[in-house]
Order: structure tokens, then sequence, then C-alpha cells
């Protein structure tokens, strides 16, 4: 027996190396080759809030955009953290400990939840090796963070013990202060727990009384004194879902096809009807909310362990069919893993946008104000140090749908005036511009919208113009 | 028993005998050939199919399977490459009477009756027509799906069940289309489901193993273009102006014609019947291969000469069980003294439906190849221009560019990792069509083009007399004038 468990931690220890190794591959690519440059825009937000509250502690309002500092602990982790190691090592650290963490949670749920360790270790080894994993711990995001307090919060409300309930119930209430998916998710979740260990349902009240009235003051807070939050939709359903065809938060083929295979057995066994019912509308809802996909590699994982490990017991008439059949869904899951990651690891921004950024730092003053596609805008903010119209924020920024309207206009009128007018009433005294933008992102053709405006010289100058990059400048003496 | 085997052989040589007699009458092969004889020469040349090709779109980096490139590079050594290409391909499709035979046999197990569909099944319309004369890859992939299906249904034989296996090992690395067959699998899988029937252990693990294979290898050969086109790729990036053509959905006459009436009347009827009355595994199997295809002509993932050549062969196959079903009936009743009679309004009736039509059609089709002057004008250019020009010629004629003039085109009908080819579609649609001279130039140095080339086929493509601007003399020299004209700029 003590054997057997000797030979299970080990097992784990080795998963554990291996999530690690996998964590690292990413962030090495970016030290080596990029830099160590951050992927993506929403680690560039974090990092900046960060180094406010160093500098400057608690804040109420961005300082570089219309909006307010809505309040994430991530942001106060990340200080704190930078305080001791420097920014860019705790930028590192807090989303790479948070991986290891969350891999050793998830495991430690599933011995609780008596799921069958040889399930447990597939279920694991699955959910290191899927895309969405990399790259929740990969890059600085907060959710990286909330998935370790949701699995923490979890674990210890699974346990039988008053002291650990106490513990998870405090844990509950600082969730209530992440964002609304984590909260919904991580009271869903322990909904369906508790509905089948009855024992559980007080406790559960407790903590849903508790979490949904904090939430929902939270909530209350932020619409009386910004308004109604403006929601996007993901548009790009196929895309969202599938690594292979260039989705970020996104399942390999094969974590897709084992979860399909896992779910059918699953519903065999058990058919928990209220479990796959949630397990379908948070699918539906992740088609437009891709964040959710986050979470939901925990329970794909799950279930595409159980597949796995099916389909390895099942009893073969072939035996070349076996091993062959194995073998193909293994090397399909970390090829998909392998390929994703060195695809992410060359995300912008690169040096050419830094560079960029940095020109624009040293030769603009510092309240001149930055047009960009609104995805760029976090980028410019922390790196140039500049302020922009929008940003990937788009929550409560203000009047952002009339903002997001009005750069539509600027982005693809043909008209002068109507451009021009517009570039005064916000103030714009730069346009920055990538190739990303030029080729299908904003612009399709050469002379498509405020790429023919340009032609205008006694308005637009081009200040900038290397490895694909622009910026213009506005002349507000002849805009006038 | 030695009867059938001889009446089968010469089945196999009527079929290959009669496609042998249209191919040969027609010099040239059909447009869309020019692709796969570029790579297949280039092979024989150099022993590599081009990946990274610098005539294609100006240059350009393509992805194809090239296996079906070197399995005919390989004949063209022996028979050389105009001989085999219009001899292996046909060989390789009239292989189909024996498939279709050796499943109706298994399925019905009548000989003669096997016999019968498979001479019907030498006689599918749009098969024929899909690949008679133009080195097309579903020549090979068609026969070789449906021998997938045989072997599916024969795997109580453990010998066929190791070619099986070596069957899905090799059709990922074939052609992206069987593809349909991983879907048809899926759909027999939930058929038998939806029936009660239960499937065999073997069968199983060989559907899902063949599912998973193929999906694997097929995303990671288009790895880089459904990166670059995310969901589009399964649309082969086809712009939407040319995807309204390519999936431009045949009449219902015009699909009766092409099947033929008689595969298309006995098969929907046992169809029905299987659907609703009775139960049959290799039935279903059949009907998911037809439904599978029907539906992804649906959602415009294959264009509809492929659903319609892979309906037309199930619906033959399924007509053998209306066949031998009718016969029983027959023989019940007082109609049983007339059963020659029956049998002769069977055949006059398929030679009506069929035979035909097949005919007309292919002859229709051989006429549509590429012709002898379009032909010389191409080799004019090969011959009289400078290695790097940039010739302009109509989306049909792109691969005729490269391959024969071996110039560098502006669009061809291969639209995978081009990045927004409408636009290119559009400017080549301009040039052609505009009555302004500066327009064009415009558009024409955009793409660094130094002749244009207008042929008969043109000008029913872009539905034009003559190029507007084109009798400028400062802009537009002519060089080369027969029924094609090309233009120096």
């Amino acid at each position: 027996m003590k054997l057997k468990n000797l030979k299970k931690k080990k097992f784990l220890g080795y998963l554990l190396i291996l999530t690690a190794i996998i964590l690292l591959i990413v962030p090495s690519i970016r030290f080596f080759y990029y830099d160590n440059l951050q992927i993506g825009e929403q680690p560039y937000y974090n990092i900046r809030m960060a180094q406010y509250i160093l500098e400057k502690g608690l804040f109420q309002r961005d300082y570089f955009i219309d909006a307010p500092y809505l309040f994430q602990p991530i942001h106060f982790l990340l200080a704190g953290l930078a305080y001791f190691f420097g920014i860019g090592l705790a930028a590192f650290f807090l989303p790479f400990l948070s991986g290891i963490i969350s891999a050793v949670l998830f495991y430690y749920i599933l011995k609780e939840l008596k799921i069958n360790y040889v399930k447990r270790f597939a279920a694991l080894l699955i959910l290191v090796i899927s895309p969405i994993f990399v790259y929740t711990f990969s890059t600085l995001n907060s959710y990286s963070l909330s998935i370790v307090f949701l699995l923490l919060a979890f674990f210890l409300f699974v346990k039988k013990q008053k002291i650990f309930f106490n513990l998870s119930f405090f844990l509950y209430i600082l969730i209530s202060f992440f964002n609304s998916l984590t909260i919904i998710f991580s009271l869903l979740i322990l909904f369906i727990y508790s509905l089948n260990y009855h024992k559980k349902i007080k406790r559960f009240h407790s903590i849903f009384i508790v979490v949904v009235f904090i939430s929902l003051m939270r909530a209350f807070f932020y619409l009386f004194k910004y308004g109604l939050p403006y929601i996007s939709f993901s548009s790009e359903i196929l895309i969202n879902y599938l690594t292979e065809l260039g989705g970020l938060l996104s399942f390999g083929i094969f974590n897709l096809i084992l979860f399909g295979i896992g779910s059918y057995i699953e519903w065999e066994n058990k058919k928990q009807i209220l479990g796959y019912i949630f397990l379908f509308t948070a699918i539906v809802f992740s088609f437009y909310f891709n964040s959710i996909n986050i979470y939901l590699n925990f329970i794909f994982a799950l279930f595409a362990g159980s597949a796995f490990v099916s389909l390895i017991k099942m009893r073969y008439s072939v035996n070349i069919i076996k091993k062959l059949t194995i073998s193909l869904l293994f090397f399909g899951l970390i090829f998909s893993t392998i390929t994703y990651s060195a695809r992410v690891s060359t995300l912008p921004p690169d040096k050419s946008v830094v560079d960029s950024l940095n020109w624009l730092k040293e030769n603009t003053d510092p309240g001149e104000i930055v047009l960009s596609y609104y995805t760029k805008g976090n980028w410019i903010e922390t790196i140039a140090e500049r302020p922009v119209l929008l940003d990937l924020n788009l929550l409560y920024i203000k009047g952002v749908k009339m903002k997001l309207n009005d750069t539509k206009t600027i982005f693809y009128s043909r008209n002068l005036k109507q451009t021009t007018d517009l570039i005064r009433k916000y103030n714009i005294s730069y346009i920055w511009i990538d190739s990303e933008m030029k080729k299908e992102l904003v612009w399709i053709k050469d002379d498509e919208g405020l790429l023919f405006l340009f032609s205008n010289k006694d308005i637009f100058k081009r200040e900038y113009e290397k490895d694909g990059i622009e910026i213009w400048e506005i002349s507000k003496r002849n805009l006038n | 028993m030695k009867r059938h085997n001889a009446v089968l052989l010469l089945i196999l040589i009527l079929t290959l005998a009669f496609r042998l007699y249209f191919v040969f009458q027609a010099p040239n092969f059909d447009y869309e050939a020019y692709f796969n004889i570029r790579q297949i020469d280039n092979i024989m040349k150099e022993g590599l199919p081009i990946f990274n090709d610098s005539l294609s779109y100006g240059g350009r980096t393509t992805i194809f399977i090239p296996l079906f490139h070197y399995i005919l590079a390989f004949f063209s050594f022996i028979l050389t490459i105009s001989i085999s290409l219009k001899f292996i391909p046909n060989i390789f499709a009239s292989s189909i009477v024996l498939i279709v035979y050796l499943i109706t046999n298994k399925i019905i197990k009548n000989k003669n009756i096997s016999l019968i569909t498979a001479f019907v099944s030498a006689f599918i319309p749009i098969f024929i027509i899909e690949t008679i004369n133009s080195v097309s890859i579903y020549s090979l992939t068609v026969p070789l799906m449906f021998l997938a299906i045989y072997f599916l249904i024969n795997l109580e034989n453990k010998k066929l069940v190791k070619y099986m296996i070596i069957l899905i090992v090799l059709f990922p690395f074939i052609h992206s289309s069987v593809l349909i067959l991983t879907v048809s699998l899926i759909t027999y899988l939930i058929l038998i489901r939806l029936a009660h029937l239960k499937s065999t252990k073997a069968e199983l693990e060989l559907i899902l193993f063949s599912i998973f294979l193929t999906i694997w290898i097929e995303f990671i050969i288009y790895k880089n273009a459904l990166l670059a086109h995310g969901p589009s790729v399964i649309w082969q990036n086809i712009p939407a102006i040319i995807s309204i053509f390519y999936f431009n959905t045949t009449n219902f006459f015009e699909a009766i014609l092409k099947i033929g009436l008689i595969p298309l009347v006995g098969g929907v009827y046992v169809i029905y019947r299987y659907l609703f009355r009775e139960t049959n595994k290799p039935i279903y199997l059949l009907i998911s291969f037809a439904f599978a295809s029907t539906l992804l002509l649906w959602l415009k993932l294959i264009n509809p000469g492929v659903t319609l050549t892979i309906l037309g062969i199930v619906l033959t196959i399924l007509f053998a069980k209306s066949y031998k079903s009718a016969s029983h009936y027959i023989k019940k009743t007082r109609f049983s003294n007339y059963k020659k009679a029956a049998f002769i309004f069977f055949i006059v009736a398929f030679i009506l439906s069929s035979v035909f039509p097949c005919f007309y059609f292919t002859d229709e089709r051989i006429q549509s190849a590429v012709s002898e002057e379009e032909m010389q004008a191409f080799l004019w250019l090969r011959e009289n221009t400078n290695s790097k020009s940039t010739i302009l010629g109509s989306l049909y004629q792109g691969h005729l560019i490269t391959a024969i003039a071996n110039r560098k085109n502006v669009i061809d009908s291969n639209f995978l990792l081009i990045h927004l080819p409408g636009n290119r579609v559009d400017d080549v649609e301009t040039i052609y069509t505009t009555k302004y001279k500066t327009i064009a130039v415009d558009l024409l140095n955009k793409y660094d083009v130094d002749y244009i080339i207008f042929s008969r086929r043109t000008a029913e493509e872009i539905d034009i007399d003559q190029i507007s601007y084109i009798n400028d003399e400062k802009c537009f020299e002519l060089v080369y004038k027969s029924l094609c004209r090309i233009e120096k700029l």
C-alpha cells in the first residue's frame, strides 16, 4: 500500500515537473528571442496598474484613458511581488506559480472527489498539456490568479472539517471581488457539487448568499457610478474554439474529441442531468465569451482523461489498432500543444512594436492623444506612456459606443472633413498603425478610408515608418 | 465462377475502352489538369513537387498532398507523361466496376445482379465527366473510398482487416477529400445507434482510428493554411464571387441525367425502405456515405461534381438491392412469364437514361478541354517572352500560364495561402472589362503585367467581346494573333 502511495506521489512529482517544463516554453522563447516581452495586450494593462499601485498607492481613475480603475486582486499581488523582485520577474513568476498550484489543486480535488487515480493522472496530464493551460499560465492575465482562488476555495469546501469550510468561506468572499465570470463559475460548480452531497447544501447556501450579496453590491456601485458596462461578444466562434484554426483560448482538436467521448461515457455511467445542462450552457456561452474556456478547460480535461483511460482499457479485437490509436491520441495532444506554444511565442508585440512606441515616447509630449485600433491601446499606454482614445478594457470607458463608432468613421471614411472633425473632437495628435491593421484587422485595400486620406500632406505627416509600422502626426494648425 | 470473372473482366475492359476512346480524341487536357501536370513534370525532372512556386501569383507557397502526383510520375517514366496522364487516371477510375461488384455481391449475394450493377456503374455520367480528361485526384480517391467500404463490411476476413489498416494509414496522404469518408463513418455510427444496431468491436476500432488519424494528419498538413485563413481554409479560401460558381448547385433534372435515372429510382427506394422499415448495416454504411456527401455539399465543403459522383455510385449499389427485390416480386406474379421482356425493358431504359447521357456529357467535356489554338498561344509565350515576364490571363488560364508558358501568372484557381484572393479576382475582371485605360494600366502596373492574353475562353468567362482600350498602340502592342490574341505592354 505504502509502495503504491509512493509511486503515486512520484508520478505526481513527474507530472509537476512536466507542468513546469511546459509552462517555461513560452516565457523562455520570449526571453531569448523577443527581449522578454509579454505576449498580447492584457499583460501590459496589468503591468501598468501594478506600477501605478507601487508608485501612487490606491487610485480611482485610469490616467491614460477616460475610464475608472476597476479593482483586480492580481494588480496588488503583482505590485507586491514587483516590490521585491522587479516587475519583469514578478510578471513571469505570478502566472508560473499559479499554474503549478492549479495543477496540484486540480489533482487533489479529483482525489477528494474519489476519482480513480489512473483517471486522475490522465486528466492532469491532459490538462497540463492543453493549449489553454499553456496560455493561461504563461502570460500575465487576471484569470491565472482567479483560477487558483477558485480551485483552492472549492478544494477546501470539499473537505469535511469545519476549519476548512471556514477557510473556504473566506476565500469565496475574496472571489466576490474577482471578475463576474469567476464568481458565476465558482458558484455554479459549488451548486452542482452540493446537489450531489446533500450535507453540503447548507454550507453552499451561506456561501451563496454572501458572495451574491457582495457581488451585487459591487455591481450596483459600478452601475450607479459609471453606468451600464459595455459588453462585447466574440464573433469568430469556430476560430475561438479550435487551436488549429488559430484560436488563443481554444481547445486542441483531440481535447475536444476526447471530451466528446468522455462526456458520452460519463453520461452512460451516471446521467447527471443538471451537470450536463450546466456544461452545455457554459459551452454555448463560451462561444461568445471566450474566457469561459479557461474554466471549461478543467472540466474538459476531466472528461478527456476519463475517455483516454477508457480507450486504453478497452479490449481491442485488433491489437495493432490499440497501439496505433493510443499513440495517435497522445502524440496528437502533444503536437497540438507544441505547435500552439510555438505560435503563441511569436505573437506581438515584438521589438519593432516596442521601438515604434519608444519613438513615440521620446518624440511626443506626454499629454498627446494617440489613435490606433482599440486592441493596441494597452501597448501605447504602457510602453509609450501616452493616452489613447480606446483600449482593450472597453467596459466602463466614458462614451465607449460613440468612441467606437467615431473611430470606425475615422478609419473608413474618405471624407476629409468628416475625419478631421472627429480628429479635432477627440484632440488626436498621432495615429499609430501596424501591419496587422493594414492586413484585414482594419483595412483590406491599400487606398481604403484613412489610408487614402493620408495622401493629404497638409494634415497628415508620416513621422515614423519601419517594419510595417507607421506613425502619422496630425498638423493641428492645418486642421483648424 | 470463371464465367462471372470473365464477364467482370469484359465489363472492366469495356469501361476502360469507352473512356480511352474519348480521352484520346482530345489533344489536350481540361484547364484544371495543368496544375497536376506541372507538379508531375517537376517530380519527373527534379524528384520533388513545387511547394515554393515562383510562378503562381507571381510567387507563393502551395500546400497539397503529392502522393497522387508521385504515382503518376512513376507511370510517366514508363509510359511517357502524355500517355500515362490519359491512361492511368482512367484505369483507376475504371476499377470502380470491380469494387462495385465486390460490394454488391457481399450485400445481395447474387453474382448475376452484381455483374449487372457493375455494368451500370461503368456508365455513371458524372463520374466519367469528373475523371476522364482532368488528371483528377478523384479518379483515385473515389474508388479507394469505396474499397474501404468493402473492407469495412468484410471485417470477419482477417486478411482484409490488414488491408483496411494499410488503407486507413494511406488515406490522409492521398487527398483531403478522404474527409468525406471520415464524416460518413461518423454518420454511420450515429445511424446504427439510432437503428438500435451494434457495431462490431473491430469495426468500431477501425472507424475510430480512421477518424483520429485522418483528422490529425490533415490538420498537420494544412496547419499553415489553417492558421492563415482560419475556418475559410475548409472552403479552400475561395473568394465569395468564385464560390457562387464553384458550388453552383446543379438543378434536379441535370442531377438525374448525371447520376442516371435507373440507379436513382432504385437507390432512393432502397434508402427509404432501410431507413423506415428494415435494418442492414452494410446498407446503412452506404446510406451514410450518401448522407455525408450531401451534407458536405449543403455546407459547400465539396463541389457538386464530387457529391453527385458519390451519390451516383452509392445509388447504383443500392439499386442492386431493389433489382433483386423486383426480380423476386416479378417471379411471384403473373408477369413471371415476361421476365425476359422486363429485362429488355430495363436495358432499353438504362441505355436511354444512362448510356446516352454518358456519351453526350463525355463528348461535351472533351470539347471543353484546352483548344489547340490556345495551346499554341501559350507555347508561343514560352518561346518568345522573357522568362521573368508576368502574363495576365483569366482564372481558368492561370495553370496554363505556369505549366505551358512557364511564366508568372496573376491569378489561378489555387487560392490557398493567398491573402485576400477576392481582391485579385476583382482586379483581373476590372482589367478585362473596364473602359478606362488609366484604371487598367494602374492595375496592370500593380501586378507587374507584361503580356495580356485574350482568348475565346476568356471572352466567354468574363462575358466580353473584346478589351475596350486595347487598340491604344502607345500602350499595347499586338504580338500574337490567331483565335487567341496576345498583347504586349
